[in-house]
């Protein structure tokens, strides 16, 4: 068993590697010392300059300076580029470094990267765990975000979403974001004014909406019942008749397309914009429940 | 149709007929009809039960009489004077339950005036009620023309070789 002199840094690809002589410890067979890892984040984040570090108290070493510590820790918060998502890691999660000569060229392993794992937020609410891999290259990245449990968003005003399992899924290669793409499976309560045939407000169970690089919540739905419009009509809504669009989620106070204060002129307006909020009812039959021949007489009525 | 929108503050938006709202005959209108579950008559269908002389309207009795083949129709749902209603639709339609307006709707019907004039009419009522009454008919807007059959187009071909060979 020895211990070295002054520390040493290299790179390995766009990884800066620092490892601390003074901590260097040599056994038969394995070496082990205290490293520090600079992950540059620029080209999956918006930060544009710095780099997070993460560090292992005692993590092999290799002659061929390749790292394999999967015991590294680190603090940090990094909003992923294009997108409404952050991922954060604490201090308590391990994270994994694999990295060097022995985990690239032809040889590459396909786990080699700094794999991160964690908590991440779409917007300022923290929804999901997440897992990541960042290549060493700096040039590709990928992160699955997993729903940590149910949780209730608000997409638009009188709209609540019930999330009950979902993932999200982004992938960055040289540097842009190339593929973003999420499903969950939800519940969705109505607003209180849209009722079924007999009044009642609606809640809909089980739904799986969809999300990608548009960052919206949308997908289509089948909505096995009447809507009642009024006291004559009914409106039955076709097999996946009903497409469901949330451009904002979750929604953050004030950010409603609707106006609080409505008037039938301008929501008309609103619902003819192809990008309205909410259900919208593309195909389906009109009931009309009106006989027009007055019965108060035996006679028919001459219009 | 067109598409409504469920918004925060009830159905929203405009819907079109899909022009499959013909009501058949026998369907018993007294009860609530909802017409575009029904499939279109076709169109001799309808000649035939239009292309009559004028008679005195007849009542349709409660049970309605189950159309045969030879007489598909067998009275009249809709009587203006001695014509004929030959289709119904709900041509266009703009919802708001999300304020106090009712719903405002097109309903436009095809009459046909049998002999002698045998022509079609087109209609137009936007008088809809509180009680879901159309009352007040505007027309004509426009003559309905048949479109042309297979054995209509057939016949004319044959014709022309007729003449040929004359």
């Amino acid at each position: 068993m020895g211990k070295a002199g002054s520390d040493i840094g290299y790179n390995l690809d766009a990884l800066s590697v620092k490892i601390n002589n003074a901590s260097i410890i040599i056994t038969p067979g394995t070496a082990r010392a205290k490293i520090g890892v600079a992950v540059p984040v620029a080209f999956f984040s918006t930060r544009t300059t710095s780099n997070f570090l993460l560090a292992s108290d005692s993590s092999p070493i290799v002659p061929d300076r390749s790292t394999n510590g999967i015991d590294f820790h680190g603090s940090a918060s990094v909003s992923l580029k294009d997108s409404a998502y952050s991922v954060r890691i604490r201090p308590t999660d391990l994270q994994v470094v694999r990295a060097g000569p022995a985990f690239t060229g032809m040889g590459r392993q396909p786990d080699s990267g700094v794999k991160l794992q964690g908590v991440a937020s779409r917007g300022t609410v923290e929804l999901f765990s997440f897992i990541g891999t960042v290549l060493a290259n700096a040039k590709s990245a990928g992160f699955t975000l997993d729903l940590g449990g149910a949780s209730d968003v608000y997409p638009e005003t009188n709209y609540r979403i019930s999330l009950k399992k979902g993932r999200v899924s982004l992938k960055y290669v040289k540097a842009q974001l190339q593929d973003l793409y999420g499903s969950f499976t939800v519940n969705i309560s109505l607003p209180p004014n849209v009722v079924d045939e007999q009044g009642q407000s609606i809640e809909l169970l089980d739904v799986v909406l969809e999300t990608d690089k548009s960052d919206a919540l949308f997908g289509k739905i089948t909505l096995a019942r009447r809507l009642r419009m009024g006291q004559r009509f009914t409106l039955e809504l076709a097999t996946n008749g009903v497409f469901a669009y949330f451009p904002k989620w979750p929604f953050e106070t004030g950010s409603s397309t609707y106006p609080d204060k409505h008037d039938c002129g301008t929501l008309s307006d609103i619902v003819r914009d192809p990008n309205r909020p909410g259900l919208t009812v593309l195909e389906g039959t009109l009931h009309f429940d009106a006989p027009q021949v007055k019965t108060a007489s035996t006679q028919p009525s001459k219009i | 149709m067109g598409a409504v929108t469920l918004t925060p503050w009830g159905l929203t938006g405009d819907i079109r007929g899909s022009g499959y709202s013909f009501v058949p005959e026998d369907q018993d209108i007294l009860a609530g009809a909802t017409p575009s579950v029904f499939p279109r008559a076709a169109w001799e269908q309808i000649q035939n039960a239009g292309d009559t002389h004028p008679v005195e309207p007849q009542q349709c009795p409660l049970s309605p009489p189950t159309p045969s083949p030879v007489s598909p129709v067998s009275c009249e749902r809709f009587q203006l004077a001695d014509l004929r209603i030959l289709d119904m639709q709900v041509e266009k339609m703009h919802v708001c339950m999300a304020g106090m307006d009712p719903p405002q709707a097109t309903f436009r019907y095809v009459v046909h005036f049998p002999f002698p004039s045998f022509i079609d009419l087109a209609f137009e009522d936007s008088s809809l009620d509180d009680h879901g009454l159309f009352a007040q008919a505007k027309g004509p807007i426009a003559t309905v023309s048949l479109p042309p059959t297979e054995q209509t187009e057939q016949d004319i071909a044959t014709n022309k070789v007729d003449q040929q060979c004359a």
